[in-house]
């Protein structure tokens, strides 16, 4: 059982950079929540806040319905596993995952069946001798978690745990996170800036930006109906297509297209007739065939998918259609959406 | 895993810091002696051939000491037995220099002294004696445990 509750937490730094602002989230027991959002947003602030590394400057945050805000990080029975492994080298695999129970003076013999349980689920109990030097860095990761693991804290708390690995090993291992997690079903709180890892991992995402949590949410919530031009903008690959539109007798206008709306989205944005809002297409939603026309200038095949990037007249967009494309630059075509997002021009949150 | 599997299971991942820091005290015990042994005044007794021998051999116990320390942390059965090996060879030592000394007298113009007094004597005895038993122990422990594991891994490969 660990429910984590960080109530307003700010963090002004001593030269009064506030990095992180009225921070509000609870969390479930057993769930696996992704910060998520680019550098510099204060998601890492925000964990070390937690992990106890930096100091709170105010709010509160609660473990299990005890506050925990000003208690030393080693009481706080929770585990980091950092980015860059932060492995000793000088010890063996071994020895590394026994290393913090040593520390406590746990007795050798549970050491011995924590670390030999811990590499097991890890897959690593024929590396348990080697040094670091000689694992790749998957296995490393995995060694980190390991120490992790071994202490069966509370809560486990990932600072970007995948941003050293190649792409592949990436892949793996952030599958092999999410067997770990529902095996152990523990607490997590996983930072990255890979909008994948959060998709992907997340039972929630907190989408970060500038320091404010910009929106929390399912995977699919924040992909489907992004609060704000943010989330809009950072949650999809590629990213969504933005048009400057005025909304005008049912249609949306634009310089280089019109487009009809159906009736739900009328009364949607019936306040806003005769006002310019912004237009959010993701490339997914978009389609050959309609009324819209497109100039290429590039096709790239993926494969399963082709991504198709041109100009409607003045605006550029980015098209992702489900079939084996071979546009050449200058080719004309004709797309529509199939899915429209809507959001007001100041305040850059979504229309609902 | 009952109690006494887990025991000898730990030492498919653990280092025999044990042995491996008794060789380090050998070595520790050794220096002790050797600093003393040559700190007398006793004229030119020590400028002989014999000085010259124990000197090299300090200097080789030193080193094949340590590589055992070293081999030993792997439970290395050839580096208990030249552990073993060297500990004996620390209580043969007693009855080398420092008896030698002892029993020698130098002249000087105070008149006839012994190279080596009885407290320096029994000081350097019992500075071989430690390292001694310090090389032994660790050596013996190294053996013990080579041969748990050894059986221990025989039988995990069998099941």
């Amino acid at each position: 059982m660990a429910e984590l509750k960080l109530q307003n937490l700010n963090k002004i730094y001593d030269n009064n950079v506030q990095a992180v602002f009225d921070f509000n989230l609870d969390v479930k027991d057993g769930e696996l929540i992704v910060l998520v959002g680019p550098s510099g947003c204060g998601k890492s602030t925000t964990l070390r806040m937690v992990a106890g590394l930096e100091d709170i400057s105010s709010g509160h945050l609660i473990l299990d319905g005890k506050d925990i805000t000003t208690m030393p990080p080693k009481d706080r029975d929770m585990a980091m596993v950092f980015q860059n492994y932060a492995l000793y080298g000088h010890m063996t695999v071994y020895e590394n995952m026994a290393f913090s129970l040593n520390l406590r003076k746990e007795n050798k013999n549970v050491i011995h069946e924590k670390v030999l349980a811990a590499a097991e689920i890890l897959g690593l109990t024929d590396q348990l001798n080697k040094k670091p030097s000689q694992l790749s860095g998957g296995q490393r990761q995995r060694v980190a978690m390991g120490r992790a693991i071994v202490r069966t804290p509370k809560v486990f708390l990932f600072d970007e745990p995948l941003s050293n690995l190649d792409a592949k090993l990436r892949g793996s291992t952030r599958r092999e996170i999410l067997l770990l997690h529902k095996r152990l079903k523990a607490t997590m709180l996983y930072v990255t800036h890979d909008q994948t890892e959060a998709l992907t991992l997340a039972d929630r995402i907190v989408c970060m930006s500038m320091g404010h949590v910009q929106q929390i949410g399912t995977p699919l919530e924040l992909y489907d109906d992004p609060a704000n031009l943010f989330v809009a903008s950072f949650i999809g690959l590629p990213p969504m297509n933005f048009f400057d539109v005025k909304v005008s007798g049912g249609e949306l206008i634009c310089d280089s297209f019109k487009v009809s709306l159906s009736n739900e989205q009328k009364a949607l944005l019936s306040s806003y007739e005769g006002k310019e809002i912004t237009l959010g297409v993701r490339p997914e939603d978009t389609v050959e065939g309609g009324n819209i026309d497109m100039t290429v200038f590039s096709n790239e095949n993926l494969g399963q998918t082709t991504l198709v990037h041109g100009h409607l007249s003045k605006h550029r967009i980015t098209c992702k259609f489900r079939s084996w494309c071979n546009y050449k630059a200058g080719d004309a075509l004709k797309i529509g959406f199939t899915k429209m997002h809507f959001f007001d021009k100041e305040t850059t949150n979504a229309i609902k | 895993m009952d109690t006494a599997t887990i025991k000898k299971d730990r030492l498919r991942y653990s280092k025999n810091t044990l042995s491996s820091n008794f060789a380090l005290l050998a070595i520790l015990f050794n220096i002790f002696y050797f600093v003393s042994v040559y700190k007398t005044d006793a004229g030119n007794y020590f400028y002989s051939f014999t000085i010259g021998v124990s000197v090299i051999y300090n200097l080789l116990f030193m080193l094949f000491t340590f590589l055992s320390s070293e081999g030993i942390k792997k439970y290395s059965l050839h580096y208990s037995v030249l552990l073993i090996v060297i500990g004996v060879l620390q209580i043969a030592r007693v009855f080398y220099l420092p008896a030698k000394a002892h029993a020698a007298v130098i002249t000087t113009a105070a008149g006839n002294l012994p190279v080596i007094g009885d407290a320096l004597y029994t000081r350097l005895i019992i500075f071989l004696l430690i390292s001694a038993a310090f090389a032994i122990s660790g050596g013996v422990i190294g053996v013990i445990k080579n041969r748990i594991l050894n059986e221990y891994t025989k039988n995990l490969s069998i099941k």
